[in-house]
C-alpha cells in the first residue's frame, strides 16, 4: 500500500506539498493517500465498515480535498495538510456509515456538527458530478484549454494573452471565446438531461 | 448569453468595482433571466471544479496502477531470476556430487573385450614381485583440447603429449628389447611412407608432427590412430596410447594388433595382471606373444 512513502523528503515542506496537491501532482496525491492509509483502515474498523471500502473512501476524500483547496477562499487552518485531509476522511467515512448502513447503531444526526458543506455537496451531487465528469471529457480544444487556463490553472485573462498561452491575442476575444465555450458546455449539460 | 456571461464572470471573479457590483446586484434582483443565467454559470463553474478534481485523482490512481504493474513485473523478473539461480545451483551441486560419486565408484578399466579373450582370473591380485604397481589410469589419457602441448616435444595438436610416465623397471627391459626392431603393420608406402619410416628408424617423436601434416580425414582414419598409438608407446606414454587402442579394438581389422599393443600399455604401467589378461586376447604366435607370455610367467 505504501508505494509513495518515498515522497517523504520531497514533500517535507508543507507549502510545497500543499502547492503540489493543489496542482494535482499525482505523486503528491498518492503520498497523501499512503500517509493516511493506516488511519483510514483504523477508522473503517471502528465504524464496522468493510476494509474494501478504503479505495473508495480515499478517492472521495481526495476529490473533496482538491475541490476545497482550489477554492480561492481556502486557507489552511491546521498546521498540516495531512491533518486536514484526515478530517475529510473522517467525514467521508461517517457518510459511508450512514449511506450504506454498515453500522449497527450509528446515529448520524449526532454527528451533524461534523458535517462539512463540501462533503455534503459532494455526496448529494455525486452522481451528477460523475456524469458531468464523463461529459466534460468530451470537450475538445480550444475550449478545453481556454477553460482549463482560467478555472483550473487560475490564470488571469491578461496573463494568458501576455504569455501567449492561447491563440487569442486580446483579452476581449479570449473572453468572448470562453463565453461561447461555456455556452457549449451548458448546452451539453442540458442535452444530457442534467440540471 | 455573451453579455450576461461576461458580467456574471466578472462579478464571480471579483473583478467589478463596488459601484459596478451594486448595479449588477440590483439588476440581478430585478431580472429573472439574468438570475437564471447567473445560477447556471455558477453551477457550471462548480461542476468544472469537481471535474478537474476528479480528473486529477483519476490520473493519480492510474499512476498507482501503473506503478503496481511495473513493480509486479519487476518482482516477477526478480523471482524468475532467483528461481533460475537456485535451479542452477541445484544442477551444479548435483552434477558435482554425481561426478565425484562416479569417480569414486568407477571400477578400474579392465582388458578390452575381445572375441577370443578369456576373463582374467584373480585380476585384482598384484603381480608377485611387482613393487611399483600403478592402477590403470582412465581419465588422464583422454585427449582434451585445452591440455594439448603440455610438456611434450611434439608439435601435434591432435595428440596429447603427456609427460613421460614412470615405467616399471621390471618390464622396461623387456619392452625395450621387444620394440627395438618393432615393425608397424602398416607398410612403408604411399602417404604413410614418412610416418612409418619415422617409427621404423626409431624416431617416434617425429610421428605426431608428420601426422599433423595430413588432412583431417587421414588423421581420423584408423591407420593414423594406430600409428599415433605406436609412436606414443615408443615414447613410453601408455596413457596416451590406451584410448586410441580401445577404439581400434572395436574394429575387426585392427583388433589383434590393438590387443597386442595394449599388452605393452599394461606392461609399461607395471600392471602384469592386466597384461596377462590382455595376452589371452591375442593369438598364440602373434608377434612375440610367446616371449611376453614366458616373461610374465
Amino acid at each position: 500500500m505504501h508505494l509513495f512513502r518515498t515522497g517523504k523528503n520531497l514533500f517535507s515542506d508543507e507549502a510545497i506539498f500543499l502547492n503540489a496537491v493543489r496542482k494535482g501532482e499525482s505523486k503528491a496525491i498518492l503520498y497523501l493517500q499512503d500517509k493516511s492509509a493506516g488511519f483510514m483502515q483504523k477508522l473503517l474498523d471502528q465504524n464496522h465498515l468493510p476494509r474494501h471500502l478504503s479505495g473508495e473512501v480515499l478517492n472521495d476524500a481526495c476529490i473533496i480535498l482538491l475541490k476545497k483547496i482550489r477554492a480561492p477562499e481556502f486557507e489552511l487552518q491546521s498546521a498540516k495538510l495531512s491533518t486536514y485531509f484526515l478530517e475529510i476522511v473522517k467525514y467521508v467515512v461517517l457518510n459511508k456509515t450512514r449511506g450504506r448502513q454498515y453500522t449497527r447503531n450509528a446515529d448520524i444526526d449526532d454527528q451533524q456538527h461534523l458535517q462539512d458543506h463540501t462533503v455534503q455537496e459532494y455526496f448529494e451531487r455525486k452522481e451528477h458530478i460523475e456524469l458531468i465528469d464523463r461529459l466534460f471529457q468530451n470537450i475538445g480544444p480550444p475550449c478545453s484549454d481556454i477553460i482549463r487556463l482560467k478555472y483550473l490553472d487560475g490564470y488571469a485573462d491578461e496573463e494568458v494573452v501576455a504569455q501567449q498561452l492561447s491563440a487569442y491575442s486580446t483579452v476581449e476575444s479570449l473572453r468572448v471565446k470562453r463565453s461561447d465555450c461555456m455556452k457549449k458546455l451548458k448546452d451539453m449539460v442540458k442535452k444530457a438531461g442534467l440540471k | 448569453m455573451e453579455d450576461h456571461f461576461l458580467d456574471i464572470e466578472a462579478y464571480l471573479d471579483g473583478r467589478m468595482s463596488d459601484a459596478e457590483r451594486n448595479d449588477f446586484e440590483i439588476q440581478l434582483a430585478r431580472d429573472a433571466a439574468l438570475r437564471t443565467s447567473f445560477k447556471e454559470i455558477r453551477q457550471l463553474r462548480g461542476d468544472l471544479a469537481w471535474h478537474y478534481a476528479s480528473n486529477d485523482i483519476a490520473a493519480a490512481a492510474k499512476m498507482r496502477r501503473e506503478y503496481q504493474r511495473k513493480r509486479w513485473i519487476w518482482l516477477t523478473c526478480l523471482l524468475g531470476l532467483l528461481v533460475a539461480t537456485l535451479a542452477g545451483i541445484f544442477i551444479w551441486w548435483n552434477a558435482g556430487s554425481s561426478s565425484s560419486s562416479q569417480q569414486q565408484t568407477t571400477p578400474p578399466l579392465q582388458v578390452p573385450p575381445a572375441t577370443n579373450a578369456t576373463p582374467p582370473a584373480n585380476k585384482n591380485k598384484s603381480v608377485p614381485g611387482s613393487s611399483q604397481q600403478t592402477p590403470p589410469s582412465t581419465l588422464k589419457s583422454i585427449p582434451i583440447a585445452g591440455d594439448l602441448k603440455k610438456g611434450g616435444t611434439s608439435a601435434s595438436d591432435l595428440y596429447r603429449d603427456l609427460p613421460k610416465e614412470e615405467v616399471s623397471s621390471q618390464y622396461l627391459e623387456m619392452f625395450d628389447q621387444s620394440t627395438k626392431d618393432f615393425i608397424p603393420v602398416v607398410p612403408e608406402s604411399g602417404k604413410w611412407t614418412a610416418i612409418v619410416h619415422s617409427i621404423r628408424t626409431n624416431h617416434p617423436e617425429e610421428t605426431a608432427g608428420l601426422l599433423k601434416k595430413l588432412s583431417i580425414n587421414k588423421t581420423q582414419s584408423d591407420t593414423a590412430v594406430y600409428l599415433c598409438a605406436v609412436a606414443d608407446l615408443l615414447l613410453r606414454r601408455p596413457s596416451a596410447a590406451e584410448p586410441a587402442l580401445y577404439t581400434l579394438l572395436a574394429e575387426e581389422k585392427w583388433k589383434t594388433e590393438a590387443g597386442y599393443l595394449l599388452i605393452w600399455v599394461y606392461l609399461l604401467r607395471g600392471d602384469g595382471e592386466m597384461a596377462r589378461s590382455a595376452l589371452l586376447a591375442v593369438p598364440a604366435e602373434y608377434r612375440d606373444q610367446s616371449l611376453i607370455s614366458k616373461s610374465l610367467n
